[in-house]
């Protein structure tokens, strides 16, 4: 089993729980094992685009230095830091890319970091989740461990912006990504193409300006549906908060709105190698996949009454 | 109102420079070929295109540049910098002028007005991202 | 007499909008028709082995083709009946394709038509006679007219093949409107520097004879044999004799505007161009001159050390022949004083691109210091308002002049490295860099030096105490822009040269309708015209900037070769010819015809001396025109004698 070091960032442990919980149970299943960093911080997202604020770089380079001491305490572990979240696989990618281009910005934050005694030598890779599955694992070595094929699940690959942009931290093409697609093909479901595969989905304006994120998550929806999606497959919790939150809320105020539940990558890939269904925390979504999953027969009857 | 009266004195350059020191790209760059605000998927509510506050920033036009909410509507998705055939992170001058903005009034969200409602139940991931995009 | 009679289908293009079986079938019965077939594309290869396998078993002895154009694919079969041994004259192009497949959209009509023009065709051509061309010799010399670097790259080229050239030039120096560049765009090289080596080639190459401040003054004949009248004008100092010691010019109690500074600074009458200068020798300039009488003054010739200077020196006119001739006359600037609302020539602070060359140049008025005209400060703020003239085709011209977006450029870009703490600003319609490295150079303008560039066009300029006050438009903010400037360049348009007209009047080569020398064809021989021998270098035939300019300059010389290198001409057969007993010599068709290829002969008929009209083979194009004026039907034109044509309307008129 190859020990990966492992950075979870904040959402994996409030509302994202679901993700993390699957993403650890398959990886097992793939002969892989996620080690959580002890006493990891926010990554700092987002990143800042900024050139002359250092402060904003100090976090996740902190993430980083701690890693790499992290790694040293694991077994055949290649240099490389794992991420779940998007957002925070961008920002430590950006940054890493940052500190490597500019040995002087390195020193500056080094000179923050020696307060916690930690330096960063800028060797350390960021990975996210979706690249060790690709590039290590393989499609292949996926499809052999699925035991429930997700027959009759049609799945919109939903990038958002942050797994394909910018240039630094990208996991695939920008323009035409395809790492979703195969994982999605590999399980055995569907795949339904949606043009608004990086529609951004209006992100933090969620905050204060909701109506943003309304709008856009109304399109990407109605782009994925009208192409016969019933479901969105995403790697971002922000993304997936966005798009399941508004669209409940959407649902309420119009009859004729009909959502479709969101899915993160790893729990497509436990529901289809068989995981128990808890470990989705599906009860926690806004559009509750459950009665799909059941009409689908992907999921036990058992419950319903 | 539709006229400007173009100056290049020493406030106009200070404004350009400024921007260019924060987001580290050369404004002169831009050729205006527009491909920013043509992919730009919140363009629909925004008051002025992006490559309109480019040209404004090149020609030191600070009060229209900083009064446009643009900047504010952006979501620092990053398509239009993926996307710029000039290679101008494009992005990154939205969050210059945003910083522009914050570095002389630190709070464009109060969050100490923010209802706990809306607090309690957001992702953290939205409210820090949103917080170190909207204040100083 | 055996006819094969082919119909092309031209893909779907004539077999479209034609029934071109129909076709075909009507043309059997005809007489002396042997065989009339269809094929897909005449022209292609197995269309001509059918053709050649038709003539080779069924005798035929003339052919017609119902196809494209014959300015298409006449010289194709006429090659190929040649090959067989058949008169290339009894071959017949009958146009079904641009006069009628692709101009009717009625197939029946359409059908119809080819028909008639078949049936025509086919009547005519029994009545052709095999015709023979002649043939004239060749003069292996070549005259080019025009020493800006077009001429001096055409002169070079010929000469360097081995053919004696004559390059004339009407100014004092070859070097043209390159020699007062400062630098070229987009390398930024010196313009004299990579220019004045081909100067110093030109007037040291055994091969060229330079005739400088000279100007052609007639030209007659034709392709091989071009009788030149050229008029060397007095230069008053022998260019032998003269050491160039600068003794004279202090001397000279005259002072007017210097050409070559753009009239930005002062020169005496007795000058040299500028120090480049090929030939390298000072002049006199006439009409500035006191009077070239040593009675009024004669103070260069007493300063004079080597006795260079010759109040006595006479105009020569030099007569030569030629084989083939280059016209290389170039542009001039668009007179922007036309433009009202810019003021130029009212408004001190607003200057020509050429002036503002001028300005930065290093052997500039201002010493490489960019000072404005007006009152010798340094600008601050310059405005470059692109497309002055260019591209209006309401009042001044149509057309896009090509150089300007991009010497606006280099001029705003080198203003920013003069005058660091400057600002460039340039107001444009579009941006056009068409050109090898010249969309970098634009995109550097902008990015390394700052140069700001406002998509609009500028509407009027006012003069505000010692600033211009711009009264302009930024389409891209829709917003109307005003700004004060120090300093205004209007990137002035191109137009053709006074030399450029002059020629083209004297050598009846068609212009456009902008003035510039029409092409023989604007793709496939842009450096041809219409008259054979006669090629074009350069900006004579439309706005070029200095690559351009060099390799048509030349192409030129390259299709000069082609017949300088021939010991002999064939001229074409379907010409005019009189018939001497019929012929009245009124002088009708001399007066008629567009190229002077006829005139009025004397003749002994039984003991009288008549005229009578006789035509130059060499130069006569067979256009007919003489043959429709003539009133007793004493010209007929060789391929198309009356009998032929009337055969023809009798055909068209029959249906």
């Amino acid at each position: 089993m190859v020990q990966y070091s492992y950075f979870p960032g904040c959402n994996l442990k409030t509302n994202a729980k679901g993700f993390e919980e699957t993403a650890i149970a398959v990886s097992k299943k793939l002969n892989v094992e996620l080690v959580e960093i002890p006493n990891w911080n926010c990554c700092g997202t987002v990143h800042t685009m900024t050139s002359d604020n250092i402060m904003k770089r100090i976090a996740p380079v902190r993430v980083l230095s701690r890693s790499k001491k992290h790694i040293e305490t694991l077994e055949e572990s290649p240099n490389q830091v794992v991420t779940l979240c998007s957002m925070c696989n961008s920002t430590l990618k950006i940054v890493s890319k940052e500190v490597s281009d500019n040995q002087d910005t390195l020193d500056k934050i080094n000179y923050q970091l020696e307060d916690d005694e930690l330096t960063y030598e800028n060797d350390i890779e960021v990975k996210h989740f979706l690249e060790i599955l690709r590039d290590s694992v393989g499609y292949e070595g996926i499809s052999k461990k699925v035991v429930k094929p997700l027959k009759g699940l049609k799945v919109s690959p939903y990038y958002g912006c942050m797994l394909l942009h910018p240039e630094e931290a990208k996991i695939d093409d920008e323009e035409m990504p395809d790492v979703l697609e195969s994982l999605v093909e590999s399980l055995g479901a569907e795949l339904v193409m949606s043009p608004l595969f990086k529609y951004c989905c209006g992100s933090y304006h969620i905050v204060d300006q909701e109506n943003i994120v309304s709008s856009q998550v109304e399109k990407i929806v109605e782009a994925a549906t009208r192409r016969g999606a019933n479901a969105l497959v995403v790697a971002c919790p922000l993304c997936s908060y966005n798009i399941d939150q508004q669209q409940k809320a959407m649902a309420k105020e119009s009859a004729g709105f009909k959502p479709i539940p969101i899915f993160y990558f790893t729990q497509l890939m436990a529901l289809a190698m068989g995981e128990p269904v808890k470990i989705n925390h599906f009860k926690e979504h806004f559009i509750n996949p459950e009665p799909l999953l059941k009409e689908l027969g992907l999921i036990g009857r058992k419950k319903t009454k | 109102m539709s006229y400007e009266y173009i100056k290049f004195g020493k406030e106009e350059r200070e404004f350009r420079q400024k921007i260019e020191e924060i987001s580290g790209e050369n404004i002169f760059s831009c050729y205006q070929c527009g491909k920013c605000s043509a992919g730009c998927m919140f363009s629909d509510k925004m008051d002025r295109t992006v490559n309109q506050q480019i040209l404004r920033i090149q020609l030191g036009q600070k009060e229209k540049v900083l009064s446009a909410n643009t900047h504010w509507v952006c979501a620092s998705c990053l398509t239009c910098s993926v996307r710029c055939p000039r290679d101008i992170d494009v992005a990154a001058i939205m969050e210059a002028i945003r910083e522009y903005t914050l570095r002389e009034e630190p709070e464009k969200i109060k969050i100490s007005e923010l209802p706990k409602k809306v607090l309690e139940k957001l992702p953290n991931i939205a409210l820090v991202a949103n917080f170190r995009k909207k204040t100083g | 007499m055996k006819i094969g009679v082919y119909i092309c289908e031209c893909g779907s293009n004539i077999a479209g909008t034609v029934d071109t079986e129909k076709v075909a079938q009507s043309a059997e019965p005809l007489p002396k028709v042997a065989v009339s077939r269809v094929y897909r594309y005449a022209c292609s290869e197995p269309g001509q082995n059918l053709i050649t396998q038709d003539i080779e078993e069924l005798g035929l002895d003339r052919v017609i083709v119902a196809a494209c154009s014959p300015s298409m694919h006449e010289p194709t079969f006429r090659a190929l009946l040649r090959e067989k041994g058949l008169n290339p004259y009894l071959l017949e192009m009958v146009n079904i394709r641009e006069q009628c497949s692709w101009v009717h959209s009625d197939k029946d009509q359409a059908t119809d038509k080819a028909i008639s023009l078949l049936t025509s065709a086919i009547l005519r051509n029994t009545l052709m006679k095999p015709l023979t061309p002649k043939k004239v010799g060749v003069i292996n010399k070549a005259l080019v007219i025009g020493g800006g670097i077009a001429g001096i790259q055409s002169a070079l080229d010929l000469a360097e093949v081995g053919y004696q050239t004559y390059l004339v030039e009407k100014t004092p120096s070859i070097g043209g409107k390159m020699a007062q560049l400062d630098k070229t765009f987009p390398t930024l090289d010196c313009s004299a520097c990579i220019l004045s080596p081909k100067m110093v080639d030109v007037g040291r190459h055994p091969n060229i004879t330079l005739l400088a401040n000279s100007e052609v003054i007639e030209v007659d004949g034709y392709v091989g044999n071009f009788n030149v009248k050229i008029r060397k004008k007095a230069t008053y100092v022998d260019p032998v004799k003269c050491t160039l010691c600068d003794e004279c010019v202090p001397v000279c109690p005259v002072i007017v505007h210097d050409e070559y500074n753009a009239d930005l600074s002062p020169r005496r009458a007795i000058y040299i161009p500028f120090p480049q200068a090929v030939p390298a020798t000072y002049i006199i300039d006439e009409e500035a001159c006191l009077g070239i009488d040593p009675l009024i003054c004669a103070k260069c010739r007493d300063v004079c050390g080597p006795d260079a200077i010759d109040f006595d020196m006479k105009p020569e006119i030099i007569e030569e022949e030629f084989g083939a001739i280059i016209v290389a006359t170039g542009y001039e600037p668009y007179p922007i004083e036309n433009i009202g609302e810019y003021g130029y020539g009212t408004i001190h602070n607003v200057i020509s691109g050429l002036e503002f060359e001028r300005i930065i140049s290093a052997s500039g008025p201002t010493d490489g210091v960019v000072r404005r005209p007006s009152d010798g400060k340094v600008p601050k703020t310059v405005v470059f308002i692109h497309c002055a003239g260019s591209r209006d085709p309401a009042k001044h011209l149509p057309y896009c002049s090509k150089v300007c977006c991009m010497y606006s450029t280099k001029h705003a870009l080198q203003y920013r490295h003069l005058v660091h703490d400057g600002t460039a600003v340039n107001f444009y319609i579009d941006i056009r860099t068409a050109g090898k490295d010249f969309e970098e150079f634009y995109q550097r303008a902008a990015e390394e030096d700052g140069v700001i560039y406002i998509k609009g066009k500028v509407s009027e300029l006012i003069e505000d105490g010692d600033q211009v006050l711009v009264r302009g438009v930024n389409t891209l903010t829709s917003e109307t822009v005003e700004m004060h400037a120090d300093l205004v360049v209007l990137a002035t348009g191109l137009i053709p040269s006074e030399g450029t007209r002059q020629i083209a009047k004297m050598l009846k080569l068609p212009v456009d309708s902008t003035g510039f020398i029409r092409e023989a064809h604007p793709k496939l021989k842009p450096v041809d015209t219409v008259i054979s021998g006669v090629f074009l270098a350069g900006t004579a035939s439309g706005p070029k900037d200095i690559p351009e300019t060099v390799s048509h300059a030349s192409g030129a010389a390259s299709r000069a070769s082609t017949i300088l290198a021939q010991k002999e001409l064939e001229i074409e057969a379907t010409i005019a010819n009189v018939n001497e007993i019929l012929c009245r010599g009124c002088g009708m068709c001399v007066d008629s015809c567009p190229y002077s290829a006829i005139e009025l002969v004397a003749k002994n008929s039984f003991g009288h001396t008549i005229k009578v009209a006789s035509v130059n083979e060499a130069l006569c194009k067979g256009c007919g025109t003489c043959s429709a004026t003539c009133l007793n039907g004493a010209i007929n034109h060789l391929g198309y004698t009356d009998s032929q044509i009337l055969a023809q309307i009798q055909a068209l008129g029959g249906k």
